[in-house]
């Protein structure tokens, strides 16, 4: 599984700035639970597909749905593309 | 994919609309004005009586084709001379008419008051009349909130306008084609509407009906296919305001939505979309983490905002597309100020809105959606 491409979103629908990021793979819980070292992860795991977010404060959240091959990240309002290419390098790294 | 957003555009469109278009693209162009064939200039006309008409006018009123609401609401803006000018807004009001009016206030150029809604989206209009002083020059009303889906009481509010002489502009883009709309009855000076949303019409169409003793200035200058040996903007009613070349299928999109709506009898849209919004209020109110808000005494069964407890408006939205293949809307919808009263600002509401084409069975499986999700 690697990153397959970034899209921007519509920022008015979300944060000042969201990006979805679209894997060659389906997400699994198991590589939700590697950003436990980032921040505080939520999974809601009655819905038909569970939902999950991970907060790193001051930075990003990231949400998605367990199952779906993409996740979103939404910037913090004073986090930009510094913050956004090193979650791209931390997924990398926790994909190797 | 089920499609509860129509309130920011109504989806799917009925098939006469898209047949006419379909028509339209698959035929030599009828270009009003610029063109030898003289049925283009009846054929307009003809959708101008259509729309005075389904909007319960008389020919105290005109239509100006526009782009939408959005433009047919700066039009009056930026037409009338407001300078150093009081206007009145109600915390309903989209940034359709909040940033132009923002833009003209930057300048110095007019005061903005603002007529608070309480918690349920309910405005009392004696909150309007409160405010008017003798600098008061317009008062600006969106008919239907696209938060709440609350009905101002647009004839009251008409005739304390009236009672100071001050003028009316209503923004009726989420009340075309979801409400009786009488013009002649509340006799109001500008009314707003939009195509693509309850009229069943095309994006980039709409128009502003105006009462013809009126006389703003144009927006934009340029051909009108009248008049064209004139180097100066034709005076005549309705050119001066639709300079460059018309959006003919708007215009048509908007005649064939109205002919939809008036076959099908407005009355029973309403009534099929009024159940289908009984059962989803009940259904939610039932649930201990769901809030909901808006008025029962006004409503108009168009959109209902809720939130669920724990979830942020934009994870209600993003669980239902990606989890349930649901399609609702979610934030402040452009309409920022009254999420302060809501108790909402900023994170907003989540917004479902149903059409007439949308049946039980999809609102069954939105409501089992939201039971998962506000499920302990």
């Amino acid at each position: 599984m690697r990153i397959l491409y970034l899209e921007m979103i519509e920022t008015c629908v979300e944060a000042k700035s969201a990006y979805d990021i679209f894997f060659t793979d389906i997400i699994k819980q198991g590589f939700v639970e590697k950003f436990s070292d980032l921040g505080k992860i939520i999974i809601k795991s009655n819905l038909d597909k569970p939902f999950f977010k991970v907060i790193v404060r001051g930075k990003y959240t990231i949400k998605g749905i367990i199952g779906n091959d993409n996740f979103r990240v939404l910037m913090a309002d004073n986090s930009g593309i510094e913050e956004l290419n090193e979650l791209k390098y931390i997924i990398n790294d926790l994909l190797r | 994919m089920i499609y509860l957003n129509n309130t920011a555009t109504s989806y799917p469109k009925p098939i006469s609309v898209i047949s006419a278009l379909n028509d339209y693209f698959n035929n030599p162009p009828t270009n009003f004005g610029r063109s030898s064939a003289q049925s283009s200039l009846s054929i307009i006309g003809k959708i101008r009586e259509q729309i005075i008409d389904f909007f319960g006018a008389n020919d105290d009123y005109n239509v100006v084709f526009t782009s939408g609401s959005t433009e047919a609401i700066n039009l009056v803006i930026f037409g009338l001379d407001l300078s150093t000018k009081e206007l009145i807004i109600t915390s309903n009001e989209h940034n359709a008419v909040i940033r132009p009016l923002m833009e003209l206030k930057s300048h110095n150029k007019i005061d903005i008051k603002i007529a608070d809604c309480d918690e349920n989206g309910h405005l009392d209009v004696t909150k309007i009349e409160s405010l008017i002083n003798e600098n008061t020059a317009l008062i600006i009303v969106n008919y239907v909130s696209n938060v709440t889906g609350n009905i101002q009481d647009v004839k009251s509010i008409s005739q304390i306008a009236k009672k100071h002489n001050i003028k009316l502009l209503v923004d009726g883009s989420q009340a075309a084609g979801n409400i009786p709309i009488h013009l002649n009855e509340s006799q109001v000076d500008f009314f707003a509407f939009t195509s693509h949303k309850s009229l069943y019409g095309i994006q980039g169409s709409g128009g502003l009906i105006i009462k013809k003793n009126l006389d703003i200035k144009p927006l934009k200058y340029g051909g009108t296919g009248f008049k064209s040996t004139m180097l100066t903007q034709p005076d005549e009613f309705p050119y001066k305001y639709e300079s460059g070349t018309q959006n003919i299928p708007g215009i048509l999109s908007i005649s064939k939505g109205i002919e939809f709506i008036n076959e099908i009898g407005l009355d029973n849209i309403i009534l099929h979309k009024e159940k289908l919004m009984k059962r989803v209020i009940h259904d939610l109110s039932s649930i201990e983490r769901v809030k909901l808000y808006f008025d029962i005494q006004d409503y108009s069964n168009s959109v209902l905002s809720f939130n669920i407890e724990d979830y942020t408006p934009d994870e209600v939205s993003y669980i239902l597309q990606s989890s349930y293949g649901i399609e609702v809307r979610s934030g402040v919808h452009c309409a920022p100020l009254v999420h302060h009263n809501l108790g909402t600002y900023p994170s907003g509401t989540v917004r479902v809105s149903p059409s007439y084409f949308t049946n039980d069975n999809e609102i069954t499986m939105f409501l089992d959606a939201i039971h998962k999700l506000a499920a302990e």
